[in-house]
């Protein structure tokens, strides 16, 4: 059984690029591009991770981190923030809340993306 | 010198009219101090009355706090102008960063396609070389405005430099022997580790070595060495290439500044690296320097403090 990947982000052609790399290493990826659609697959899909964004739709990334660390199904979930965001208090805000792990976008390749998805599931 | 005497420009710089800007509003308190002086002396001598006296201190003291206040409102001005500056550059710069990176990596899934013909392929590595080359200096500008707000947050921990250069140097191999030149690096035994932000000082290596292959004569050797220095390591790296002039050498620490022989060969620099490396090197309580000789033998060097055992 594929493991599930939760994939909160907004634009439509980054869920294309990470959805198609990750398929092809053998993921299941669930696509959601609002905030809250994010909350609401979270719960009912019980993910084995989840990626998110944090300048989102409706919801910012923040808090639906905040829903997901407080939701008991999710608590312990890992979550991996992808974004373009990079200020100190917004990298230090997301590791409180209970991020695994802060990954820019723009300093990372799809393959260094791909590793540490696969070190935070333990593959 | 003289520019500093010449208010106008100053307030022209500051882009304020001369009554709201500061420099002019210090010179008029001046001028104002030194007439009420006058003014309470010469008075003096005809009214001995002590309230004419007094009367002329509180005139004094309110005008000069009517101008106080405005010069309070100038400089506040002045540091909003500076925060909008800031924060444009900061917008701006996410605003990039989303279609880079999406453009990054869709090559990426695009390049790793065996079927493509070797023409499509070396067009789109053009295509890919010029997105990274964008996508490094929207980083650099960030990192930039970063340390310029004193926004730098470093996370020091021990580490190997001698490691990371390895990893520098086997990132930079394929870009250095595309000019036949040679990359070494001598390891002296019993190098401590040192304590900073790995990630940061990463990117110091990479901008000394990659200024090193930009700058160096084809077909030559560039050394590194890494060894114990009292309490710190010290990283070196020497090239051999176009002396710096001593005229630019007082100027290449400093933000998009580009020496005159670079500005020649080099036209696609943007003169930020050095004053990010310089930045960052500084804040890990290191220190950092240079010395180029007539013969076009270059040595950049930085050293940390080494991590306690």
């Amino acid at each position: 059984m594929a493991k599930k990947i939760l994939f909160i982000e907004d634009e439509s052609a980054l869920q294309r690029t990470v959805g198609d790399l990750l398929t092809s290493a053998g993921y299941m990826v669930i696509p959601a591009l609002t905030g809250d659609d994010g909350i609401r697959l979270s719960m009912n899909e019980t993910p084995d991770l989840i990626l998110l964004d944090l300048v989102l739709p409706q919801k910012d990334g923040f808090e639906v981190l905040t829903k997901i660390r407080s939701t008991n199904e999710t608590k312990d979930t890992p979550v991996i923030v992808l974004t373009n965001l990079e200020g100190s208090g917004e990298v230090e805000r997301a590791l409180s809340l209970g991020a695994h792990t802060y990954l820019v976008k723009l300093r990372y390749s799809l393959d260094e993306v791909l590793e540490k998805i696969k070190k935070a599931l333990g593959d | 010198m003289l520019r500093e005497l010449n208010i106008k420009a100053q307030c022209d710089d500051l882009r304020m009219p001369l009554w709201e800007c500061p420099h002019f509003l210090f010179v008029v308190m001046g001028f104002v101090i030194i007439i009420a002086m006058l003014a309470i002396n010469i008075t003096a001598r005809y009214y001995t009355d002590p309230e004419v006296a007094a009367l002329i201190v509180i005139a004094v003291a309110g005008f000069l706090l009517v101008i106080s206040h405005i010069i309070v409102g100038a400089f506040e001005r002045v540091a909003e102008a500076s925060r909008a500056r800031s924060e444009f550059v900061s917008i701006i710069s996410h605003q990039l960063r989303n279609p880079l990176s999406s453009i990054r990596w869709q090559l990426e899934i695009l390049l790793r396609n065996q079927a493509i013909d070797q023409k499509t392929r070396s067009y789109l590595e053009g295509v890919n070389e010029y997105n990274n080359r964008m996508a490094k200096l929207v980083n650099d500008l960030l990192t930039v405005n970063r340390i310029e707000n004193n926004r730098l947050v470093l996370t020091p921990a021990p580490f190997s430099l001698v490691d990371l250069t390895k990893k520098v140097i086997k990132d930079n191999t394929a870009f250095a022997s595309a000019s036949h030149i040679n990359l070494t690096l001598e390891e002296k035994k019993g190098v401590p580790f040192v304590y900073a932000d790995q990630v940061y000082i990463q990117w110091a290596v990479e901008n000394l070595l990659g200024n090193a292959i930009r700058y160096s004569n084809p077909r030559t050797t560039i050394p590194l060495t890494i060894h114990k220095h009292e309490g710190y390591v010290r990283f070196e790296i020497v090239n051999n290439g176009t002396t710096i002039s001593s005229e630019d050498a007082q100027h290449i620490f400093e933000k998009f500044f580009r020496a005159k022989s670079a500005q020649r060969t080099h036209t696609d620099g943007t003169g930020l690296g050095l004053f990010i490396t310089k930045s960052i090197v500084e804040a890990s309580d290191g220190s950092i320097g240079f010395n180029s000789d007539a013969s076009g033998k270059t040595t950049f060097w930085f050293m940390l403090p080494r991590a306690k055992k």
